[in-house]
């Protein structure tokens, strides 16, 4: 056993260090961790944030958000500005184009990759947005969020003209032994030079699948009407009504820019071989403008991946443009931004990035991501639920042991909201453009009364603050309203009447009564009103956390059963209808209440066709109307319209706050919280700064290297003494033994 | 021998069909493709992209009959036919969690797996049976008391708390080992702390089980003439003792093989070894279907193969087996 053990600790050199035989030499190493490998690293197509975590690394949009400012701001970033758009007007005043003039950065080269010429990346140009519109148009890309670029002019009907020609060009059979030969040709090329100068066209064309590249294909579907590339640099973007949110979708990884070469060199079934280092296939091969670069050598996607300072990012090469991007910020964002060191004097203007490489280690479990952490061997974490106690006091202070090692404790809130909602058009809890039951319809706006007190007063039933003390160690924001804090329209003095916990719930009891369900009794029955809750998870904690909210309707007499499926069958029981409640949430796609709002809208309600995200299948018209209003026009402008032949006009806020009145009275949802998590960072992070939008900035980071090494090698030093102990206890057991058993046998 | 081994490898393949018949069953009867579908492809999915990853994975076609097809076709251009020629080709197609192929997959984890799990076979093998014999020399006396106790206790404990506490007192307090991580150009700085959890886990249970099988032939009577002939307690463990042990021995050794290959689920994935263990937990909990029922398919084969491995290897340690 000694033996064992001693061979063991030979092994590990006697050393906990998880980065064995490395040095970083002048490198400043960010490490971190990730929970699961990178699935979709294709910008145009990724939609999870762990993944969005790798691939803005290395991709990079038309614009960002600047780093330290709060509520968010757009700036440039492939863009050299943030366009006004060019408002064009019928006669009558209605709108006829809308036209945003682009420009990008000149000299922006792609990183280095094989897929180049001579493996050197080449420069951007408009055409390169031209061909990512049609690439998020193309239906076979599966763009997730493709609905929401159509409102560009021509982008739909481009979609339709390209499905068509694909199914004319997919009729075309060719034998599989000719595609997989071609593919074993391609195979052997090293380049796509040489893939091109291998194969010709036709051949090249059996790579795609479809028989036809994409790029050729797009050629031959001609241009999007609302693209129009005006120069080597520039291209105007047209639309036919205002949607200033279309700035805030490219500023999504899905208007990244992508080089056509990666995109047909690393075809769908290419092999990593021994020449071929890294991933081959596009999904997995970040081919990119940013300012790091995968290291393809060292890429494991299983255990390690690593990213380096993209020697030729344009941030870099260009320093007099002083791009927000391309340096920290001149002044700080916020008033507390000086106080709390994120922001210094001396660091503004500094170029960035300044960490050299960011290296991802995989971690499947919290507790060793998390002891790692306080090894000083990853220099930020997230607090686990488990070792909340120990890190954690008197609800958001540290503990004196972590304060003592100089951790950095920071509170993230996400633009999010998690919500339970009712189906509008149930027949019991709804308000329904018609009632099922014909009796019910007779009596119409008797009935819909009744449901509205019952909504009311199951709302304010739920205690939400209690809700998050349980499960989340109090970590959160009681929810008054759909919009979260962190964009315009989140008030946190707003206090929703029907959110307003009672712990007697003496006026939920009124409302029900009121509503016909006098302490909860239903009165066609005689027994408990009975509604189904449905969720999309059956786990045993999943339903330890939502048998919460039945427990508190059970206060008021009323019995809601839980119906819990898996996350498939919740999601088709949303698409068909077929719930009574359900609790969903919902995180933000850009910072702008449209994002929240539109849940609620009329049109987007499952009722008009599956994949609609008004899952309560709410509709007023005029929430609606002013819904209308709200969307074509930014913060700080108004919406004028006629209304009884009077001329009316209304500030975005107010607009917003008459929509949140709305939903007050209706309560479609009751709004439960918006997440926070707590962030720890050791005493050597430098100019952090957590982002709700955007998951890395490594970019902007710094670390006091020398600190952070004195700190590995004083917190990790080996303690030999146990093992003498242990060796002395083996020896106080068998030296007794082997002298008696000795004995006996003489 | 050749005949029996024949036989047995022919009534393996009902047992194989049996085998993919049942994850058949429960992989697509159980499962509907769009429910698979969806959960590749995460909750934004359209409806065509749904379409088209089912054509891509081939779970388009329908089970059993194609009423679009004619001929034999009807039969043979459907799921049932095309999964069941697949997996007898090991042709495994690709991950339904990330489209990469499975064969590569599994591939790239067995290294990892076998490093982890061979050492710790063969150490923990090597420990049992000696601290066994050990404990049958001083059977009687308060090391076999003791080690009893300690046994049972180490038993009871489940591999959680192995895991846990070896990360907790040898990683974080003594700082002898790191807690998890991996590294291909490094990989035993990695495996020590698991080796020796894996096999402080399965000791107790090894200890106990042969220390039966060394103490019930201690007892026989050829140790005991030996002893009255004179013969050194060493010569009686090692040359007599050891060698009629070996029947029990080898049947326990032969069916940890497919163990080796599998990798170990827990221990792979709480110490970040990118095995075929963790493959298959990942699998597990990313709804991965294809991968799973690859790694059902393959254990169940080499679970086959093993339990044939054992019956052969009888006839060489035991000259009165032949296997007719």
């Amino acid at each position: 056993m000694v033996g064992l053990v001693a061979s063991l600790l030979f092994c590990s050199s006697c050393s906990n260090t998880p980065y064995p035989g490395q040095t970083d030499g002048d490198d400043i190493i960010y490490y971190t961790s990730f929970s699961s490998p990178p699935k979709e690293l294709d910008p145009q197509l990724l939609y999870s944030q762990a993944d969005g975590i790798f691939a803005s690394l290395a991709y990079e949009s038309l614009f960002s958000y600047h780093y330290l400012i709060r509520p968010l701001q757009l700036v440039p970033e492939l863009a050299t500005n943030i366009p006004e758009p060019t408002i064009t007007r019928t006669p009558d005043g209605k709108v006829s184009e809308v036209r945003y003039s682009f420009e990008i950065q000149p000299g922006v080269l792609f990183a280095d990759d094989p897929c180049f010429p001579g493996g050197k990346g080449r420069e951007l140009t408009a055409k390169d947005f031209d061909f990512v519109f049609k690439r998020i148009a193309d239906p076979k890309t599966n763009c997730p969020v493709a609905d929401s670029f159509k409102h560009i002019l021509g982008l739909g009907a481009y979609a339709e003209k390209l499905a068509a020609m694909r199914k004319e060009t997919g009729e075309k059979k060719v034998p599989t032994a000719e595609v997989d030969a071609v593919k074993e040709i391609a195979q052997k090329c090293r380049t796509f030079a040489e893939l091109c100068d291998t194969l010709d066209d036709q051949q090249r064309a059996l790579l795609y699948e479809d028989f036809i590249s994409p790029v050729d294909l797009y050629a031959k579907a001609g241009d999007i009407e609302g693209i129009q590339v005006t120069g080597k640099y520039t291209f105007d973007l047209v639309m036919d009504h205002t949607y200033p949110q279309i700035l805030y979708w490219l500023a999504m990884p899905f208007g990244s820019a992508v080089a056509q070469e990666a995109i047909l060199f690393y075809y769908k079934g290419r092999k990593t071989t021994a020449e071929a280092v890294g991933p081959q296939e596009f999904k997995q091969r970040v081919v990119g403008t940013g300012p790091y670069r995968f290291v393809w050598e060292e890429f494991d996607r299983e255990s390690r991946i690593v990213a380096e300072k993209n020697p030729t990012w344009w941030g870099s090469m260009y320093p007099e443009r002083k791009a927000a991007v391309a340096h920290f910020p001149e002044e700080p964002g916020e008033a507390s931004d000086e106080a709390l060191g994120i922001w210094k004097k001396e660091w503004a203007g500094m170029p960035v990035p300044q960490i050299s490489r960011v290296e991802f280690y995989a971690e499947n479990e919290a507790l060793p991501r998390f002891a790692k952490f306080v090894q000083g061997y990853y220099d930020r974490s997230l607090v686990p639920e488990e070792n909340f106690d120990q890190v954690i006091q008197s609800g958001d202070e540290l503990t004196p042991e972590m304060e003592d090692i100089g951790i950095d404790l920071s509170k993230d809130a996400e633009i999010h909201i998690s919500y339970l909602a009712f189906n509008m058009q149930d027949d019991q809890v709804g308000d329904p453009v018609k009632f099922k039951d014909p009796a019910l319809e007779a009596e119409r706006e008797k009935t819909r009364e009744r449901n509205r007190k019952l909504r009311q007063a199951l709302s304010l039933a739920v205690d939400s603050q209690e809700f998050l003390r349980i499960f989340y160690n109090n970590l959160g924001i009681p929810a008054q309203s759909v919009i979260p804090p962190g964009i315009s329209g989140y008030d946190p003095d707003y206090q929703n009447p029907y959110r307003a916990w009672d712990p007697e719930m003496k006026r939920a009891k009124e409302l029900l009564a009121e509503a016909g369900y006098k302490n909860g009794i239903d009165p066609q029955t005689g027994e408990a009103l009975k509604l189904s809750f449905d969720v999309g998870s059956a786990s045993s904690r999943a339903r330890v956390i939502w048998n919460f909210f039945i427990d508190n309707w059970k206060k008021l007499g009323v019995n809601v059963e839980m119906a819990a499926t898996d996350y498939n069958k919740f999601q088709k029981k949303m698409e068909e209808g077929s719930f009574q409640i359900f609790y969903w949430g919902w995180l933000a796609d850009y910072p702008d209440p449209e994002n929240f709002l539109f849940l609620l809208y009329g049109p987007n309600s499952g009722r008009f066709g599956a994949h609609r995200p008004n899952h309560a299948w709410y509709e007023n018209a005029e929430y609606d109307a002013l819904f209308k209003r709200m969307e074509t026009i930014k913060d700080e402008e108004s919406a004028t319209w006629q209304e009884d032949g009077k001329t009316i006009t209304k500030s975005r806020g107010e607009i917003i706050n008459e929509m949140k009145a709305i939903l007050e009275d209706d309560c479609p949802w009751i709004p439960i919280y918006h997440q926070e998590d707590f962030l720890l960072a050791h005493r050597w992070m430098q100019r952090v700064k957590s982002h709700p939008i955007t998951g890395s900035n490594f970019r902007y980071y710094f670390i006091d290297k020398p600190d952070r090494d004195q700190a590995r090698i004083l917190w990790n030093k080996p303690v030999i003494w146990p093992a003498f102990i242990l060796l002395g206890l083996l020896l106080a057991i068998f030296v007794p033994a082997t002298i008696t058993v000795r004995k006996e046998r003489r | 021998m050749a005949a029996y081994i024949i036989r047995r490898l022919l009534l393996g393949i009902p047992t194989v069909l049996g085998v993919l018949l049942i994850l058949f069953t429960l992989f697509f009867w159980v499962a509907r493709p769009v429910d698979i579908a969806k959960r590749a492809l995460g909750e934004k999915a359209q409806q065509e992209q749904i379409d088209r990853w089912i054509e891509e994975h081939g779970y388009h076609l329908p089970k059993f009959v194609n009423k679009e097809a004619s001929g034999l076709n009807r039969f043979t251009e459907t799921r049932f036919v095309h999964y069941f020629s697949d997996m007898l080709t090991f042709d495994f197609g690709r991950s339904d969690l990330d489209d990469i192929p499975i064969a590569y997959k599994l591939k790239k984890g067995a290294l990892p797996s076998l490093c982890l799990t061979v050492p710790m076979f063969f150490v923990g093998l090597f420990l049992a049976i000696a601290l066994a014999l050990l404990i049958a020399l001083y059977r009687g006396t308060y090391i076999d008391r003791m080690s009893l106790i300690l046994c049972v206790v180490g038993m009871s404990l489940v591999i959680f708390v192995y895991i846990m506490g070896g990360q907790y007192l040898f990683g974080k307090m003594l700082n002898w080992f790191p807690i998890s991580g991996w590294a291909a150009n490094h990989p035993f700085h990695f495996l020590a702390l698991p080796i020796l959890v894996g096999t402080l886990a399965g000791l107790g249970e090894s200890i106990r089980f042969y220390r039966t099988i060394m103490v019930n032939e201690i007892n026989s009577d050829y140790i005991r003439t030996s002893r009255a002939k004179g013969v050194s307690d060493r010569d009686i463990l090692f040359k007599h003792l050891l060698k009629n042990a070996m029947i029990p021995i080898l049947t326990r050794l032969v069916m940890a093989i497919p163990f080796l290959f599998m990798g170990s689920l827990l221990l792979e994935s709480f110490f970040g070894i990118p095995g075929l263990g963790y493959l298959t937990v990942e699998a597990i909990l990313n709804n991965d279907f294809s991968t799973v029922s690859a790694m059902v398919y393959i254990s169940a084969i080499i679970y086959i193969v093993a339990n044939l491995l054992t019956d052969i290897s009888y006839t060489f340690v035991d000259p009165r087996v032949r296997l007719k």
